[in-house]
Parts: structure tokens; sequence; C-alpha cells
């Protein structure tokens, strides 16, 4: 015979909808590859940045205590005042100060990318790699919604690393700019653009990540992508476009197009000035990263819905 | 007192093809409430594909397996209506124990305060912060049961629980299952340890080749393999087979002990003291699960 126990119900706890966001962010944080990125991160950014602020040293020295200009004897006028022109731009401390910045604001923006590219690319891996798929589908049985929240930890984890490195950036540049006695370049806007695309590329390729990892499930098959990708994928794009547009079509169009990649996608949106010649206007850049993140979120969220987890 | 009767297992004309092979092949059955149900077939007869099917993590080809009437990915609170064990390794190995239900709880909606409560019941309190990388198979099983009693579900799940425990382990599981039964749940084991299935289910789902080769109460299933014999020790045998019926088929065994059938035990005893003949032993010799289990799957085994 049955006896049926009443049993005390368990409270509900949490906010509906910020629960799988709840317990992402837990899972990124409960193990060690966080904190094993972000030391990486911190010693490449901290790398960079000392390299950032050794040249600018160099160049503001030279803009701040300025040989007397000498003309060269015998040099045709149309020379002569090009170099004068150098001179001068090499001896103009606002310019300088508003190059350096530029960099300083943003060292370690190469490798910190490229560590939450596989950063976010393993949040989903991850589930694949230890079976905790089983647990995480079952829980949620709804598998869009888990993508979805893996998609915002993986941002909020990225907006976390933009904002760690640019606060040391800052701090750091502001400490050196003030010791040089010079401005700091924060009032100006290519400097500010430099700093909020930045945090716009952080989102990007956090984004493009989680899209990659849930296309391709196995952990290896995933890094090995981000790797190539991010890292042969700016050259070896460029060095494509360039054979196409010199053997196949001799169409300056060619060159722009080189855009459609994600690599070259974010160097032109990050980029102040023209990257080339034929580069496309940033916003391009931007759109193309989104596309390409759609791509392959959509058909990674299509595939987790019908694969069988097993 | 709330009478839980929605906790009923539905399976029906359940197929999953896998290529060219049926891996369960219009399987039907259901589990009731209140009682162990053990899922018994031999390697590669479909139990983790069926279980895996009735928990959505694998479409079937055909067919519908129901929770309380319902799928898996329609219930409100999956984690609170059905606990399930899959596989034993399935948690981060950089993770702790602690940690592993923790994020469970968060996504499920649950105070995390449960992690702690579990881990109690499952004995690993010790063990709690330690890494999952470090914890030996019997614990990983025991992490599992934690993580499928997290939401109190009405409905258990359990694919093979006893691998890797020890024997007191899988007396702490039993009584575990068996307690959880007795409240009224509903307890779905698959397992291919049979002793142990017989002490612990009541009712028996045995698949094989992906069909269905018997399903009922563990007693009736053992049963119908044959009648229950009796073992008789008397120093007057001929006089005790004297006193029963005609019809009664007697053998003597090699030890001197009676082989009977044909009558049951009380009706047995009463003739003997009847004729006044003593007895010193009288025991149901019954055919045990594995004999049954083999006799029901014979051939059906082969790997496919």
């Amino acid at each position: 015979m049955t006896t049926t126990v009443e049993r005390p119900a368990i409270p509900r706890a949490g906010t509906p909808g910020l629960r799988l966001i709840h317990s992402e962010i837990y899972k990124i944080f409960s193990t060690n590859t966080w904190w094993l990125f972000g030391i990486a991160s911190l010693v490449i950014s901290g790398l960079a940045l000392w390299a950032n602020l050794a040249e600018a040293n160099y160049r503001l020295d030279e803009a701040l205590n300025p040989m007397p200009f000498e003309a060269p004897e015998g040099m045709p006028p149309e020379d002569l005042a090009q170099m004068q022109a150098q001179w001068a731009a090499d001896h103009d401390v606002h310019a300088q100060v508003i190059q350096a910045a530029g960099g300083i604001y943003t060292s370690g923006q190469f490798f910190g990318l490229l560590l939450v590219f596989l950063l976010t690319a393993l949040i989903m891996t991850n589930e694949f790699q230890y079976q905790t798929a089983t647990a995480t589908f079952l829980t949620t049985p709804r598998r869009t919604r888990v993508i979805v929240g893996k998609l915002i930890a993986g941002v909020s984890l990225a907006m976390l690393f933009w904002f760690v490195t640019e606060a040391i950036d800052i701090i750091s540049g502001l400490l050196f700019f003030n010791a040089k006695g010079v401005g700091n370049g924060l009032d100006e806007w290519s400097v500010q653009r430099a700093i909020l695309f930045n945090a716009l590329a952080y989102l990007m390729w956090a984004i493009l990540g989680v899209g990659l990892g849930t296309l391709i499930r196995s952990q290896i098959g995933s890094i090995v992508t981000c790797m190539v990708v991010y890292l042969v994928g700016f050259a070896g794009t460029i060095l494509v476009f360039q054979l196409i547009h010199e053997y196949l079509i001799k169409r300056d169009w060619v060159l722009t197009a080189a855009v459609s990649m994600p690599p070259i996608a974010s160097q032109i949106m990050i980029s102040p000035t023209k990257l080339y010649e034929e580069a496309a206007t940033w916003w391009v850049g931007v759109l193309v990263m989104l596309a390409w993140s759609v791509v392959a979120g959509g058909i990674g969220v299509l595939l987790t819905r019908r694969r069988d987890i097993s | 007192m709330t009478e839980r009767s929605d906790g009923q297992i539905t399976v029906s004309g359940l197929t999953k093809v896998y290529r060219k092979v049926r891996a369960v092949d219009d399987l039907s059955f259901t589990v009731a409430p209140g009682r162990v149900t053990g899922f018994l077939g031999p390697n590669g007869a479909g139990k983790t594909t069926t279980l895996r099917m009735l928990l959505n993590l694998v479409t079937p080809t055909s067919g519908t397996a129901t929770i309380g009437g319902r799928h898996y990915a329609d219930l409100e609170d999956p984690i609170r209506a059905v606990g399930a064990i899959l596989e034993a390794s399935g948690a981060h190995r950089g993770r702790t124990g602690r940690a592993h239900l923790k994020m469970l709880c968060y996504a499920a909606g649950i105070p995390a305060s449960r992690a702690d409560d579990v881990l109690n019941l499952v004995g690993l309190t010790p063990a709690a912060k330690r890494k999952f990388k470090g914890y030996s198979l019997g614990m990983r099983q025991r992490l599992g049961i934690g993580a499928a009693l997290l939401g109190d579900p009405q409905v258990l799940i359990l694919d093979e629980p006893a691998n890797g425990l020890d024997p007191e382990g899988i007396r702490w599981m039993r009584d575990l299952l068996k307690g959880l039964a007795d409240e009224g749940r509903t307890v779905l084991v698959s397992s291919h340890l049979l002793s142990e299935m017989e002490i612990l289910a009541d009712d028996l789902v045995i698949i094989a080749a992906g069909k269905l080769v018997r399903q009922g109460t563990v007693t009736d299933i053992i049963d119908s393999m044959g009648a229950a014999q009796l073992r008789v020790r008397t120093p007057k045998p001929d006089e005790l087979i004297a006193a029963l019926d005609p019809a009664t088929v007697v053998r003597r065994n090699e030890d001197g002990a009676l082989l009977v059938s044909g009558v049951d035990a009380r009706t047995l005893g009463d003739r003997a003291l009847e004729a006044r003949v003593p007895l010193y032993e009288l025991v149901a010799d019954k055919p045990d699960l594995e004999n049954v289990f083999l006799q029901l799957t014979a051939g059906k085994a082969a790997i496919r």
C-alpha cells in the first residue's frame, strides 16, 4: 500500500528570465578558465601598454625638446617644403598626444579580443566536452533559451574584460601624460572613438564566439577554428583578395570586398582612419561582424534544436 | 494529504531509427507511481535511448513518451517534476560538486541552499568543495542522484544508478529509492544488475532489440516462467507422497530432498500435519530473475 507523504514545497528563487543568465554566468565563474584567461589578458595588455608608453615617451620627448630645424644645403625647394612639414608634424605636441593616446588607451586589444573570442566559444563547447549538456537541457528543455542565456553571459564577460583592460589603460595613460606635463587627449573625438569602438570590438567578437561554439560543438575543433579565423584570418584574407585583384578581377571593389571577412571587418571597424585606400567605411565592418554572428549562431541554434544530446 | 496520481509514465509506439538500425522499435509500456519499476534489457537493447527520448534529449522517429500526460519539453518546471540521472560523468572536471548543483539551482529557480540540503542527503557534504575530477565513481553517482533530487520531483528516472557504487552504496541507494516510491513517487530504474533489481523493483519492463519482451510485477514475471516448486525434507517421504493429491509431481533430489510441484506450501504443510509426517524443511524454490531474464531475452541480445 502506498502512503503519500506531504512534503514542504521548495520555494521559488530568482527572477524568471534572469535565472538562465545567472546560471550561465555562474558556470563561467565556477571554473578556473575565466581567471586563467583573465591573467593572460592582463599580462598581454600590460606588455602592450608598456610598449605603447615607451614609444609615446620617445616621441613626446622629441616633440617637447625640438632641435632647431636645419635645412640641408642644396635641397630642391619642393623637398625642403615636405621636410619642413614633416618636422612640424613631428614637433606638434598636441597631435603627438592624440596619436599616442589612441594607442595607449586601447593597449592589449589584439590578444584581448582573441581571448574573449576563445572564451565565449568555450562557453558552449564545454557543455559537450564535459557532458553537462544533458543536465543543462534537462533543466531547460527549450534549447534556444539556453543559447540566448549563454550569449548574454558571454557578452557580459566580454564587457568585463573590456572594462578592466580599459581601466588599467586609462589610469596608466593619465598618469603618464600628467607626468609628461601634456594634455591627455581624452577630450578628442578620435581618442573617445578608439575607446568606444574597442568596446564594440569586444562585443562583436564575443557574439561571434558564442555563434561559432554553437555551430562547432567539438572543443578542439572550435578552438582551432577561432585561432585560424583570428590569427591567420587578417593577413590571409588580405593576401587572397590581393591575389584575386592582381590576377582575376582587376577592379578596386575586390579590395573593398575584403571587408566581408571578420578579421578585416573588425580592423576596418576599429580604425579611426581608412585602413587602406579602398577600405569600406567603419559601419560596414559592424554589419559584417553582426551578419557572421547571426549566421553562425542561427545555424548553431537550428542544429542544437534538432540534434540528439547523447 | 494530496494524492499524487500525476506521475504515470506512458510510452506509446515509441520508435527510434538510427540509419538502418531500429534502436527502439514500436515500444509501449507504462510506469505507475508509488512503485519502483526496473527497466531491464541486454546491452544495446535501447534502454538509454528510450530514457533519452522520454526526457526530450533524443527526438523519436515516431511514437510518444509522456510523463503525467505531458511531454517533457512541455513541463513548466521540469526539474520540480522529474529528476533524472543519465550518466555518471556529467559534470565539469574543474567545478566543485556544490557549484555543479548550484548552477542547476540557479537555472531552475530553486534556492541555492537546496544544493547543501541535497549534498547532505546523498552523503557528499565532506566533499562538497572538492572538484569533480577528484570524485570516485561512487561519489559521481551520488552527485548525480543529488542533482536528480534538487527539485524534489514526483518522478525519478535513473539510468544504471548502481554503477560504481560499493555494496554499502548500493544498499543506501536501494533504501533511498524504495523510500521515494513509498512516498508515492514514480521511480524508473534501468539496470543490468538482475539480483539487485529482484530486491529493489516492484514492477519490471523487459526489452530486447528495441522491443518490449515482458511487463508486469516481479513476482508475476518470475512465476510465469515455470511454476514454483517446493523443496521438502522429511524422514518419511513415502508417507508424505501418499498424503498428497495424485496429480502432484514429486521428484527425489540427489541430496534426499523432495522437489514438489503442483501444490502450494500451505496445502502441503496441512496434509503433512494430518498424516503426522514431520517436516524438516519446506521452501519455495523459485527460478530467479537471472534465469527468467536469460530465457526471455535469449537470442535477442546480439549486437546490432
